[in-house]
């Protein structure tokens, strides 16, 4: 990733009935109508548009999101299956094109 | 006769532009189309949508989101009141089960809708939200 620093949490639990996936990402999600106090100008859109959650490798949640999700997404999924010690990976991407990726061992 | 007459009134109105811009849809009526067709869902009692009652900052409204049924393909959000109504879109494959939990931004009051696309059709759930400080611009 250039530019910008953009850091991110992600924690997966097997519990009795499914596993729970936790991920958080900092990242501004600006909508592009927000105002600059000061200067008066149009912060440019910036938000993430695309997140895709994978177990061992497989996609089990692909989500488009828009700018009506929150500063600093977080995002919580359940799975039916995965086991402790699988690999669960979140990856996403921006509108400006910057990419992330996270993977976590299923506790 | 008198209605025919109102519409040729209209559209010889050059400076309202195309007569359809009078009956532009909003943002939401635009976006429930373009992800329904003209195909009403159906009011679902399986699925269950959370808010707070008062939201107390439009920009972090934390929402949750689960269907009791088995056959859920997709899972939608959209917020009637914001600028870019379809919050998210999630794709599920067969063992993610249909739950969601997220943050999302309201830009003031109005109604959630949570739709699911399952193998047997369309579904829905709304809740009515309220916040108290509003929602940059969602």
């Amino acid at each position: 990733m250039d530019g910008v620093e953009v850091s991110a949490r992600l924690r997966a639990r097997r519990l009795a009935e499914f596993t729970e996936i936790r991920l958080l990402i900092h990242h501004p999600m600006e909508t592009g109508r927000r105002v600059e106090a000061g200067s008066g100008a149009l912060v440019p859109a910036n938000y993430i548009e695309r997140l895709t959650l994978r177990l061992e490798g497989r996609i089990v949640a692909d989500c488009r999101l828009g700018t009506g999700v929150a500063a600093d997404p977080s995002f919580t999924f359940r799975l039916k299956t995965g086991a402790p010690g699988e690999r669960v990976a979140a990856s996403w991407r921006d509108t400006q094109g910057r990419e992330g990726e996270l993977s976590a061992v299923i506790e | 006769m008198r209605r025919r007459r109102c519409l040729k009134l209209l559209t010889a109105l050059p400076w309202l532009g195309a007569a359809g811009r009078l009956h532009a849809a909003t943002p939401f009526e635009a976006a429930w189309r373009a992800l329904l067709g003209g195909v009403p869902p159906v009011l679902s009692e399986d699925m269950r949508l959370e808010l707070p009652e008062m939201a107390e900052d439009g920009a972090q409204v934390p929402l949750t989101l689960s269907v009791g049924r088995e056959d859920v393909e997709a899972l939608f959000v959209l917020a009637e009141m914001n600028p870019v109504p379809l919050v998210a879109s999630v794709e599920l494959a067969a063992d993610a089960l249909p739950y969601l939990a997220a943050r999302i931004r309201l830009n003031g009051n109005g109604v959630v809708w949570a739709v699911a696309r399952c193998r047997a059709g369309w579904f829905y759930a709304q809740r009515e939200a309220r916040v108290a400080r509003g929602g940059a611009c969602g």
